[in-house]
């Protein structure tokens, strides 16, 4: 019976290794998403094991439970669809590559931000990252100086062009302005 | 520097740093709807909730999708560069806004000092509700001396009436003093509640770039526990 269990359990770990890959694959295509929302559920500590494969790490028996849907989801991938936008959120994202209704929202906070504003907060995140690793709050741990120059390289190698540096910078003074009225 | 075979779940870092019932608003889960009209990929499509979020003004919610976005794609720029500008602007904001007098002046901590205050403003509610009723008597009653005649009036205007507006005026005095003191811990609250909110989207925030930066440093987070 326990060997029985055993070679049940081996060939279940090489079937998920490969499916595993193959979500992997999948993970680096895109593919199609009317929206994506937050819902009202708060999530288990088990859920924090699963994010790149929407899989347990390890095989302990779970899988079978888990595994149904995401086969059910892995069809929705398979089906016929139109030639993907773009592989990964890169360096080619722009303003054109939102939808609609968010381009549209976007669009009216650049004309109502001034572009001023915008490009002072850019080149203040560029060139004054020291507020944020100095922070009163400590928000980064107790950082030693080769943490920090580590941690200001990471900030350099984190900048993106120009056009999303804009949307980002756009967004976050409207939301600022928000978040400090309120 | 070293190399992790698991990625780093900033969720489940997230949970264990804030503890349960903080973390619950970072940690909502999200559903994702497919149809075949649309096609974006699935961080692109958490990008754009995101920052529709931050553009409503909440905050938790965009956390929310940059925590799951980067727990599907940790080098994603867009997000990492999101992060960071929300991370620079908030503590900016912070050390331009006195945030070290009200730490001084509510030590230890931000929360405790909230719950206190909040005791203090519902006892003074109390005593301006007491202040209140005491004074509407006391208005009845000299309204009451009112109808007297013209003999008792005469005896009580010169001294039981003249006793109880003494009476009022002081109580009325009182009760303003105490409506003030409520109104300064109302005001020093809505600060004190704006400053720990923001203080907290700041260390979200930093554990965010700390794990995205230093991942090594969370390896137990990778271990079933």
């Amino acid at each position: 019976m326990k060997e029985e269990t055993r070679k049940k359990a081996e060939n279940a770990g090489a079937f998920l290794d490969s499916f595993v890959q193959h979500r992997e694959k999948k993970e680096q295509e895109s593919f199609s998403i009317k929206k994506a929302r937050a819902i009202e559920i708060p999530l288990e500590e088990s859920d924090f094991f699963d994010l790149e494969s929407d899989l347990p790490i390890e095989n302990d028996g779970e899988q079978q439970l888990i595994f149904q849907p995401i086969e059910e989801k892995l069809e929705i991938d398979n089906q016929p669809k139109s030639p993907p936008k773009s592989t990964t959120l890169s360096d080619s994202f722009s303003l054109e590559d939102l939808k609609p209704e968010a381009r549209q929202i976007v669009e009216k906070i650049l004309a109502v931000i001034p572009k001023e504003q915008v490009e002072e907060l850019i080149v203040q995140v560029k060139n004054n990252k020291k507020v944020i690793l100095d922070n009163k709050q400590q928000a980064l741990g107790d950082l030693s100086e080769k943490d920090k120059t580590i941690l200001m390289k990471k900030f350099d190698e984190w900048d993106v062009p120009t056009p999303i540096s804009e949307m980002n910078a756009t967004v976050i003074l409207s939301w600022l302005d928000k978040i400090i009225a309120n | 520097m070293t190399q992790l075979k698991k990625k780093v779940p900033l969720k489940k870092i997230i949970f264990q740093t804030l503890g349960k019932s903080r973390s619950a608003k970072y940690l909502k889960g999200i559903d994702f709807v497919y149809a075949d009209t649309v096609v974006v990929s699935r961080t692109a499509d958490l990008y754009e909730e995101a920052i529709k979020k931050l553009l409503d003004g909440e905050t938790e919610l965009a956390i929310n999708f940059i925590v799951f976005a980067l727990d599907i794609e940790r080098e994603n720029k867009l997000f990492l560069h999101l992060c960071k500008t929300m991370l620079f602007s908030l503590s900016k904001f912070l050390d331009e806004n006195n945030m070290d007098f009200y730490k001084q002046k509510y030590l230890p901590d931000l929360n405790q000092a909230k719950v206190k205050i909040r005791e203090k403003i519902r006892g003074l509610g109390d005593i301006i509700i007491a202040k209140n009723t005491l004074l509407k008597e006391l208005s009845l009653e000299l309204d009451s001396t009112e109808q007297l005649s013209f003999f008792f009036q005469l005896i009580f205007n010169f001294f039981y009436r003249k006793k109880l507006i003494v009476k009022i005026d002081s109580l009325r005095s009182k009760l303003s003093e105490v409506m003030n003191d409520c109104e300064i811990l109302k005001k020093d609250l809505d600060h004190i509640e704006k400053v720990a909110r923001i203080e907290e989207y700041v260390i979200v925030l930093g554990l965010i770039v700390q794990v995205c930066a230093f991942p090594a440093r969370f390896e137990w987070a990778t271990q079933r526990s």
